[in-house]
């Protein structure tokens, strides 16, 4: 099964710069939800006369990774697109807690600047609720790392490990096995392109993300895992 | 195809009336009654018999394993409470922003106008039962009682059809100390479980590989049909009973 290495190392390459995509747009809508409080408790502050855009306006100039959304929000709006479309674009990418902040804001450019001390109270709800989360979301994220690291690294160097050891055993006792090696190297291969697919399924659904981006990166990784490891110690 | 299987279905055992199955199927969308879902469940089962009757034969064990009929059975049954379990957790995770939204809207407008407009992801078909009924002529105040939905929407709704705020805020509050408690509990589970993950996932598959190239010295033999059998489809299978117990198991993300 050697000869499968050099494209799975190909294959392995685009993986790897797929798991770090993902990476970085988990820790960039955290940034976003941990900083969007403090946009709010701003515009909280703003006078009762202030206009939407000036809401916009002010939050945008704070400079903080949330302000992104109101600056994209503010754009959309000039370029013409309806509020409450400018709006549901901007926030609706994100989490489920700033989709909903986009919600309120829509019902603050509905209902006249009289809701604004509002916002103060949703910057408060918003901590108790990214609180709550993140005490879930700590599991989930070590459940998520932890099955893509035995996914692509830990699962498929096991196996390799003790199919090779046992290979080289049955090497030193002579014995003939009825069954070919490269017939089980072959159906270990397959078992973990199923184990992939199950696990990014399993990954994809839990944290309602694209299926391709997980299977993509755990698939060639194990296979090049087992592959390259089963080469390694048998030599 | 569940769901399609199971409106054809004629229903053989009548007398079944079984509230818990039937409110399960109901939430998750299956339009046929309870008997013709335990029809169904006891077609599949007896179905399945013959092959794998045909595959202990062909993967010379003995004819006991023809006996994971009634366990296929079990599962079919209890499948649409486990789903109605999974969809109420998911619901939970979104109620109280729900709650808070549903306030803070109370503050600018009718509890009517509120209700119809009170929606987040996993609500959308509440929603529409509501407008549904609301056209139908049904009193803001029996709307609660009127409902399909769980007890804590059903609540929810309660209170914001009284326009209850401080209520609201309440709710709202508890349940996202609920939220903070269930994840400290799934946080215990989740240590165990990965354990047992790698121990099916990685030392099975790599045992079995072991026994199979070194059967000669331990007295066993394998045909390759059972060789391939175990990897591609008992080892892939046991992975998936796995990974499905823990989608169930752990809280919604």
């Amino acid at each position: 099964m050697h000869f499968l290495l050099l494209p799975l190392i190909l294959l392995s390459i685009p993986a790897l710069l797929l798991a770090y995509r993902e990476f970085v747009r988990e820790k960039r809508n955290s940034e976003i939800e941990k900083t969007l409080p403090d946009v709010l408790l701003s515009i909280s502050s703003l006078p009762h006369t202030v206009s939407f855009s000036e809401v916009l306006s002010k939050a945008t100039s704070l400079n903080k990774p949330a302000s992104i959304l109101f600056n994209n929000c503010q754009a959309l709006i000039l370029r013409g697109a309806p509020v409450e479309i400018a709006i549901s674009k901007s926030f609706s990418r994100y989490t489920p807690l700033v989709e909903k902040t986009g919600a309120l804001l829509y019902s603050l450019h509905r209902n006249g600047n009289s809701l604004l001390p509002i916002f103060k109270e949703l910057s408060i709800e918003l901590t108790l609720h990214r609180e709550a989360r993140e005490a879930v979301k700590a599991d989930a994220s070590v459940q998520k790392y932890s099955l893509l690291i035995s996914c692509a690294f830990l699962v498929p160097f096991i196996i390799a490990l003790i199919y090779s050891v046992s290979q080289g055993a049955s090497a030193i006792f002579a014995l003939s096995p009825v069954l070919s090696p490269n017939l089980i190297a072959l159906c270990i291969n397959i078992y973990l392109v199923a184990f992939s697919f199950l696990a990014a399924k399993f990954l994809a659904k839990q944290f309602s993300s694209h299926f391709s981006t997980f299977f993509s990166i755990t698939c060639p990784l194990s296979l090049l895992v087992f592959n390259f490891s089963s080469l390694l110690i048998a030599q | 195809m569940l769901n399609q299987l199971a409106s054809v279905t004629p229903a053989l055992f009548k007398s079944t009336d079984n509230h818990l199955l039937a409110q399960s199927l109901s939430a998750i969308g299956y339009a046929c009654s309870p008997s013709a879902y335990l029809s169904l469940c006891f077609a599949v089962a007896v179905s399945s018999i013959i092959p794998l009757i045909f595959l202990t034969a062909a993967l010379q064990l003995p004819v006991v394993f023809s006996l994971i009929a009634p366990v296929i059975f079990v599962f079919l049954l209890y499948f649409p409470i486990i789903e109605k379990d999974k969809l109420e957790k998911s619901m939970d995770v979104e109620l109280p922003l729900l709650a808070y939204l549903a306030r803070c809207d109370l503050l600018h407008s009718t509890p009517e106008k509120v209700v119809r407009s009170m929606h987040v992801g996993s609500f959308s078909r509440q929603r529409g039962d509501i407008n549904q009924l609301l056209h139908n002529g049904l009193p803001l105040n029996l709307l609660d009682k009127a409902i399909r939905a769980p007890v804590k929407f059903k609540h929810t709704l309660r209170l914001v059809t009284s326009g209850d705020e401080s209520g609201l805020k309440k709710l709202c509050r508890d349940l996202l100390e609920e939220q903070r408690n269930d994840a400290k509990r799934y946080a215990a589970k989740a240590n165990i479980a990965g354990m047992f993950f790698i121990s099916i996932a990685a030392v099975l598959p790599a045992f079995f590989s072991a026994i199979v190239l070194l059967g000669n010295l331990m007295g066993f033999s394998f045909t390759s049909f059972q060789v391939a059998f175990a990897f591609i489809v008992l080892f892939p299978f046991l992975d998936f009973a796995f990974l499905y117990y823990l989608g169930v198991a752990s809280p919604v993300a």
